[in-house]
């Protein structure tokens, strides 16, 4: 079977955890726990007839004093780059995460997640240029959860 | 040297770090006692793959290899969550067919970052929101201790011409030299005040109703409102 590890990189506070639990175990819980380190959970997944198991890493979110540790980064095959659509901020920093996993993983895959886009007004939603790449995610209303995951390991099985 | 094996149980028998040895394939040819309390073990641990119980090597296999040639060489990862507890997992040179993977278990110090880190990220998000309070207000607004103002809002920064916060924190009472020279401490803007802490300012020529609320000791929140000319009598 085909072991793939995939990230969740972004701020703190984006709902990465989140998201991850909503895959995962379908729960959500608005209660916010900062995530310390990293913890791995697994979902087995089947894309066009091949198992896949994929380990998905949730990291502890970077600040304005502490970036994420390349440690955790290396060797992965994927990731999803997270932003809180309500911090402008941290939808900003996304390109600075990005080229900073690419220049470790060079070949891996990414796509975005415009998180908590239930909070998001439809004029606010207007503003942000969405691509193949890019979604409005919501672990809350389970808005495009499945998809982001879905269209990485697509991309990773190419 | 004959009492090294003693040595090595006493250390463990500490239960301050344990270990997986493994070959160049990954396999495990023996642990210590003790590590079941990380991880789910199976009943054939011997000989089955680390990566099993340690998935957080998957994708870090080249660099590992690195461990079995180069003594100097230590791949490592931090505060990784397991069964409740936080270890941190490095490798150690064992001989030219085995590697020592090391876990060290830094539960308590972790527990107590993570309350830290808790407080901190809680702290910047109601500063953030804070913030956006007061860019939401119409009035020009800054938030001061004796010297330095700690708090602005956009239409403050903005109407000054100032890029962030951290410049008008670079020329503590330089705003207000065309006001007032003998301004030495934001105290001295509230002294000038009347008793009911209004008064007129004028900034940047512009002229404004200025009124301040004393916060907690040292804070005080400025508001500065603009006023039409010929209007300051009235508006005070």
């Amino acid at each position: 079977m085909i072991r793939k590890k995939i990230l969740l990189i972004g701020d703190f506070h984006v709902g990465k955890t989140s998201l991850i639990k909503r895959y995962v175990d379908n729960t959500f819980d608005d209660k916010y726990l900062t995530t310390i380190g990293v913890k791995i959970s697994k979902k087995l997944v089947t894309i066009d007839t091949i198992e896949c198991e994929l380990l998905i890493w949730d990291i502890e979110g970077a600040t304005t004093v502490k970036k994420i540790p390349t440690a955790y980064m290396r060797g992965a095959s994927g990731s999803i780059f997270v932003g809180d659509v309500t911090r402008p901020e941290t939808i900003e920093n996304i390109a600075r995460h990005i080229e900073l996993f690419l220049q470790l993983n060079p070949n891996s895959h990414y796509v975005i997640a415009y998180n908590k886009a239930d909070m998001l007004s439809s004029t606010e939603a207007e503003k942000f240029d969405l691509d193949a790449k890019s979604f409005f995610s919501s672990a809350k209303d389970n808005l495009n959860v499945n998809e982001l995951f879905e269209q990485l390991v697509k991309e990773m099985m190419l | 040297m004959t009492h090294i094996p003693l040595i090595l149980s006493t250390i463990l028998a500490k239960d301050i770090f344990h270990y997986f040895q493994i070959d160049t394939k990954f396999n495990i040819l023996s642990y210590s006692y003790g590590i079941d309390k990380y991880f789910t073990l199976s009943q054939q641990i011997i000989g089955s793959d680390i990566r099993v119980y340690l998935p957080e090597l998957l994708g870090s296999e080249e660099e590992i290899l690195y461990s079995f040639t180069d003594e100097n060489h230590h791949f490592s990862i931090e505060k990784i969550y397991k069964n409740d507890h936080y270890i941190d997992i490095s490798t150690e040179y064992c001989d030219a067919e085995s590697i020592l993977v090391i876990i060290q278990d830094n539960t308590t110090d972790v527990k107590k970052q993570h309350k830290l880190l808790q407080y901190n990220n809680e702290l910047t998000l109601t500063n953030n929101i804070l913030q956006s309070i007061l860019d939401q207000k119409e009035s020009l607004l800054f938030v001061a201790d004796t010297h330095e103002i700690k708090f602005a809002n956009k239409k403050f920064i903005e109407f000054l011409e100032k890029s962030d916060i951290t410049e008008l924190q670079e020329e503590p009472m330089g705003i207000y030299k065309d006001y007032n020279q003998d301004f030495e401490s934001y105290d001295d803007i509230v002294l000038e005040l009347s008793s009911n802490k209004r008064g007129l300012m004028r900034l940047n020529g512009v002229d404004f109703v200025l009124e301040v609320l004393l916060l907690g000791h040292p804070y005080k929140l400025f508001t500065l409102k603009a006023t039409p000319r010929g209007s300051l009598n009235s508006a005070l």
